[in-house]
């Protein structure tokens, strides 16, 4: 199989139909980041399509030297980065608050609540997520949904190595702090809650 | 491995169960602190990839200004941070005997509570053939407030029932606070004395014919059968 350097290559030579072979191999991580960072889903889609359009047309730019994903992963923050943009003026215009994960398809697997449970997840990550500083949820958006190495994610971010890993670091550990004190507070909701229904049941 | 490597491997979500970065956790105890420090944000990030395939976000808010609150709504009876069904690879192994055990233990003591619970039944079942233990309250009991809950009810029923004891030091020391409070309303109630008076007259053989009716009046309240030697 071939790799994404090698791919490029062919593609920088003529072989063009080979790129699609690149859409399908990071399209769903990249899918996963933008809607984590634009929290739209009409919008994401549109970013990640923007950026394959991008990356092809843009073709001869790309030195194999370098790492491809950090490459299209660069593409894509900054196209993410300018329809934020452009949706924050959207938004200003028409005075109202952004929508948050607009897709709401059906599940279609015989593990609905399972499925359930991890699109919550899911959509909690991405709210705790926008609550980082950018360049920490970025790193994190890098390392955990296009699995890049440190090097390319300070290539990406244009930091050194060790700074990408303190990205990394500090908002996971800002992600665990607001976890714990989320999962401390439910149980508190959760025992008064009780207590309430048993008092009442005493009365 | 060392601890720049651990931390790649513990941020890598195909490499954070390996046996190499276990080993390092092992024995490294300031890259333990940290995966436990990093354990929720990882394990969300788990858990939110876990899925094979096309990624599907999920459904919209309606209230985007209550995200967090909303975000709890269908696992709120699980933790938020679910830990992964694996165990945490990076426990030392004398952490891993040490869960073993305490394995061991909640065993057993489920075992012991479930044979704890089947004696209780035998015991219930045989009480219910003694109907010494139901008693029947009379519909002009004028009990307090306080006795008027189904748990008092079930006191009620083992006071009745220990007083039929050889003698009130069979009844452990807090519950014979309780009892004695339960019968003394009842006494005062039925007798129209103290149940120190009452004992005083038993203890004198000094009670009259109207006590010694309204004695039975008592057992048969307590008891619910006229009848039994109340042991105050």
């Amino acid at each position: 199989m071939l790799n994404d350097q090698e791919i490029m290559e062919r593609v920088g030579c003529g072989q063009v139909e080979l790129f699609d072979v690149l859409v399908n191999r990071h399209r769903s991580s990249m899918l996963r980041a933008a809607v984590s960072k634009l929290r739209n889903q009409a919008v994401a889609e549109e970013a990640v399509q923007d950026a394959f359009l991008s990356a092809f047309a843009h073709r001869h730019t790309y030195r194999s030297e370098h790492s491809f994903r950090g490459w299209l992963w660069t593409i894509l923050l900054n196209t993410c980065r300018g329809l934020a943009r452009r949706e924050l003026s959207r938004i200003d215009r028409a005075g109202r608050q952004p929508e948050f994960l607009t897709s709401n398809e059906p599940c279609s697997s015989g593990d609905a609540l399972s499925q359930l449970v991890r699109a919550e997840q899911t959509a909690l990550l991405f709210r705790y997520l926008n609550d980082l500083p950018e360049a920490q949820a970025d790193a994190l958006r890098l390392r955990f949904f296009g699995e890049l190495k440190f090097d390319e994610i300070a290539h990406v971010m244009n930091c050194s190595t060790n700074g990408a890993k303190q990205r990394v670091r500090s908002g996971l550990e800002k992600l665990s702090t607001a976890l714990r004190r989320a999962d401390v507070s439910s149980i508190n909701a959760r025992d008064i809650s009780r207590s309430d229904r048993f008092e009442g049941d005493v009365q | 491995m060392n601890c720049d490597q651990a931390f790649d491997a513990l941020t890598d979500n195909h490499l954070r169960d390996s046996s190499e970065l276990i080993l390092h956790l092992d024995s490294c105890p300031r890259c333990r602190d940290m995966a436990d420090m990093l354990d929720p944000a990882l394990d969300l990030f788990a858990n939110a990839l876990g899925t094979a395939g096309e990624f599907t976000p999920s459904a919209p808010s309606e209230n985007p200004g209550n995200e967090y609150a909303e975000a709890a709504s269908t696992s709120e009876q699980a933790p938020l941070t679910s830990p992964r069904t694996a165990s945490r690879p990076w426990l030392q192994q004398s952490q891993r005997r040490a869960a073993s055990q305490r394995d061991g233990l909640r065993v057993a003591a489920f075992l012991m509570l479930i044979a704890v619970m089947m004696a209780a039944m035998v015991n219930v079942e045989r009480a219910g053939r003694n109907d010494a233990v139901a008693i029947s309250l009379p519909a002009d009991c004028q009990r307090s407030t306080t006795t008027e809950s189904s748990t008092d009810n079930v006191v009620a029923g083992c006071v009745a029932c220990h007083l039929r004891a050889e003698s009130l030091t069979e009844i452990q020391p807090a519950q014979r606070a309780h009892a004695r409070q339960l019968v003394q309303r009842c006494v005062s109630c039925h007798l129209d004395m103290t149940a120190d008076q009452y004992l005083a007259e038993q203890a004198t053989g000094t009670s009259g014919e109207n006590t010694t009716a309204a004695a039975f009046q008592l057992a048969s309240c307590l008891f619910g059968r006229s009848g039994g030697t109340s042991q105050l």
